[in-house]
């Protein structure tokens, strides 16, 4: 079941009436409906998984009372420890095994040597890599003094499984999340269309122009080999877009369902094609993960290497972003991808760039000024690089991405035509009405925050009508979104 | 709370109505699942003859020259899990059934349409046929394909009156002409390059189970099962893999060795197939079905 299908319609709806009719009594009865709704949810997506996301959630609820519980600082440190060597080793185990076997062989093999370990048939939890970093971080923080545990499970195992950010995220922190869940959640009428129109916003993003880019994408990457430069380098914009507003539509659903059940989740985006660089683009792209990765990564070996200088926080950030890369799966590729964007920090480190955080100052017209675009572009250029390296399937692959680009033979009508790019140009077009839309409502939650607010509901109501259609006609088949495969 | 409910309602409402039109104009027009249901349940009594299968047996066996009275309930990309719906779903209505007719192919053990690139096809099953659906939106036409196609096939059929019926009376498809230039060498090739893909040999167990099922049903209602492998094109059999298509044989004969009431035939590479006898690279047309429906025929009869 994705959230943009017509079964989590009716799932959302049952939940939403059972949320505020029957069991609105306190935040228990409500806690209790997350809960029930959330293993629910992940049942019909992963029904095999159900016990090990149980498990996992009991047994790090235990250690968050035992690490609170101990006086010892050594005793809070080994129980945290097990906690997060236990969380790792389970998506170690479901992840990366198959692909530690794999590099292994073909490692013995490279050299001459003979080794036949073969693959386990290992299939991966759905959203495994989601609700792992929730359990570590429940953990960390417990012993770092940051939180304390709930001494409810029903409240825990809802912040964990909580089903609109259980499959894709974003990744939220536990002294965000949990006090939530302590209070009762009003209804909230304002709160509601918010999160109403949220969801609209997202399933706009990710049914009219990420599923219509997606066909020639997809097609493209099916068929390297007859391909010149300037359609990869199209293609490789494209990707970037598609991926954004697949992510990004995901999120601001997820965002939205949170707000419907009066529950902030996370923003997961900032618009991040206006970043300045790359320091700034990763504060604004999945910045659940990133947020994480800085207190939990970054930010301790920034402190272990600070005896280094600059140099530290250039390793640390090499070992964060290769934490990155690696997180997305098991795939050298996604160790290319992150050591790319390691590598692309160092000049700003240097530079001193890394540190600064400048605002973005429109001119008269409320539009960037010419530096700003500038710099806007040669972010997105680096960025969609990136993304091309993300995207492929192996690194072979990539390596004739990038060589074929160098090709310049003539794109004809008919090879545009085969690559479904009639179907994508509707999506390319509202990519372009998309960044306008941005840009202008870059300082509020989401495009439809303050749409029509002084209008006349008639004529709102006539906009949302166009864009459900606009849904409906553009929207393809239920397509899954790409961040469930990580 | 309510104030809210009665906003999304009205809100929601013009959607309903227009949602709840289009899914009756959808399902009014005239289909092979509808059809082929409606003659299943009203003139099951008259079948002793059932052609089960996918567009090999659609377009392949024509009921026409059978002895016997001989209903074609295939479709396109229906895979064993339908075949088995079908029958089950029809058991009663069919007190006259003597003979099974299933075709064994390269996808038979390691495919299944939910799910698939031709999923959206699934929902004809419960909808026509009544059969349970795999998941919820199976059960609107509405929700299981594009919206843009479904106006299209609206716009198509009452505009224009196109229709999308492509089977006789019998359930045979009519419009598989010999005499088309068709590159039977191309075709063969993508074919099987497309069955290639969407191959998964992890079917396999569930697949066998199903097809395991089939035949227990059969033995257990005196009816006897011809298992047949179709004839397919050099340059399809060329290009797909040859150890897919070897074990489908396999276990077609196993089947018929370990099922009294069970006969298989494998026309694979059978020469008397040639190439006026094709529509495409793993398709028969109306020369070659009559040419297969007339041997399984004659099995049937001898």
């Amino acid at each position: 079941m994705v959230l943009n299908s017509f079964s989590f319609l009716v799932f959302f709806s049952i939940v939403f009436l059972l949320y505020y009719i029957i069991f609105k009594s306190n935040s228990k009865t409500q806690n209790l409906l997350i809960l029930i709704a959330s293993y629910v949810f992940y049942g019909i997506v992963d029904l095999t998984m159900i016990p090990l996301l149980f498990v996992s959630t009991g047994i790090t609820y235990a250690l968050g009372l035992k690490i609170h519980q101990t006086t010892d600082e050594r005793m809070s440190t080994i129980y945290t420890n097990i906690g997060v060597v236990l969380a790792i080793g389970m998506l170690v185990y479901f992840k990366y095994f198959n692909f530690f076997i794999d590099s292994f062989n073909q490692t013995f093999q490279a050299i001459g040597l003979k080794s036949n370990i073969g693959t386990f048939n290992i299939l991966m939890p759905l959203g495994i890599s989601f609700f792992t970093f929730k359990l570590i971080s429940y953990l960390i923080d417990i012993n770092r003094g940051k939180i304390e545990p709930t001494r409810d499970f029903i409240n825990y195992a809802a912040f964990i499984a909580f089903f609109p950010t259980i499959l894709s995220g974003p990744i939220d922190k536990p002294h965000l999340f949990i006090p939530q869940l302590e209070k009762k959640r009003n209804f909230n009428y304002v709160l509601i269309t918010d999160g109403l129109k949220q969801i609209l916003w997202g399933l706009a993003l990710k049914m009219i122009i990420a599923d219509n880019l997606a066909v020639t994408v997809n097609a493209v990457w099916a068929d390297l080999d007859n391909q010149n430069g300037v359609i990869l380098l199209i293609t490789a914009v494209l990707y970037s877009f598609q991926l954004y507003t697949d992510f990004a539509g995901y999120s601001s659903m997820a965002i939205g369902v949170g707000k419907v059940f009066g529950i902030t989740i996370s923003k997961n985006f900032d618009q991040p094609f206006f970043a300045r660089n790359l320091a700034e683009y990763w504060r604004k792209w999945h910045m659940s993960l990133t947020s994480w990765l800085t207190d939990y990564i970054f930010m301790p070996l920034n402190i272990k290497f600070r005896d280094l200088g600059n140099n530290g926080i250039i390793l640390a950030i090499l070992i964060n972003m290769f934490v990155v890369g690696m997180w997305h799966g098991a795939n050298w590729t996604f160790a290319v991808f992150g050591i790319y964007h390691g590598l692309l920090f160092i000049p700003l480190i240097r530079s001193g760039a890394f540190f600064k955080k400048k605002r973005l100052k429109p001119n008269k017209h409320n539009l960037p000024v010419f530096s700003d675009v500038k710099k806007m572009i040669g972010t997105f250029l680096l960025v969609t690089l990136g993304l091309v390296i993300f995207r492929a399937p192996d690194v072979s692959t990539l390596a004739k991405y990038i060589i074929n680009i160098f090709d310049i033979s003539a794109i004809t009508f008919n090879s545009l035509q085969g690559l479904g790019f009639a179907t994508s140009i509707y999506a390319i077009l509202l990519t372009i009405v998309l960044i306008i839309v941005e840009w202008k409502t870059r300082k509020q939650e989401h495009g439809l925050a303050h749409f029509g607010v002084s209008w006349n509901s008639p004529w709102r109501y006539v906009v949302y009508y166009a864009l459900i259609l606009a849904i409906f006609w553009f929207g393809g088949g239920e397509q899954q979104f790409l961040y469930t495969q990580y | 709370m309510f104030k809210l409910i009665k906003k999304v309602f009205i809100f929601a409402l013009p959607l309903i109505i227009g949602g709840v039109c289009l899914e009756l104009a959808l399902r009014n027009i005239p289909n092979d699942y509808r059809n082929k249901n409606i003659y299943l349940e009203t003139k099951g009594s008259e079948i002793e003859t059932l052609v089960l299968g996918s567009s090999h047996s659609f377009l392949g066996v024509n009921p026409k020259y059978f002895s016997k009275n001989t209903f074609n309930a295939c479709h396109v990309s229906q895979s064993i899990n339908y075949d088995l719906a079908i029958l089950i779903k029809n058991k009663d209505n069919l007190p006259n059934l003597k003979q099974i007719v299933l075709s064994v192919d390269y996808l038979t053990f390691s495919w299944i349409i939910d799910g698939s690139l031709e999923g959206w096809r699934s929902k004809n099953y419960p909808i026509y046929y009544g059969v349970s659906p795999v998941s919820f939106s199976d059960n609107f036409e509405l929700t299981s394909t594009k919206f843009s196609s479904s106006i299209d096939q609206i716009r198509r059929y009452y505009q224009y009156n196109n229709t999308i019926v492509r089977a006789d009376e019998k359930g045979w498809a009519a419009d598989a002409k010999s005499g088309l230039d068709n590159d039977l060498e191309v075709s063969g090739v993508k074919n099987a390059n497309d069955h290639i893909t969407v191959s998964d040999t992890s079917h396999y167990s569930k697949n066998h189970e199903m097809f395991t099922e089939l035949l227990d049903l059969c033995k257990a209602s005196g009816i006897k099962v011809l298992l047949y492998t179709p004839p397919a094109f050099s340059s399809y059999r060329k290009t797909i893999h040859q150890n897919q298509i070897d074990k489908s044989i396999l276990t077609a004969e196993v089947a018929s060795k370990n099922y009294s009431n069970c006969e298989y035939i494998n026309l694979y590479k059978d020469s008397r197939f040639g190439e006026k006898d094709y529509f495409d690279g793993n398709h028969l047309n109306d020369l070659g079905a009559k040419k297969l429906s007339l041997i399984l025929n004659d099995i049937i009869e001898n």
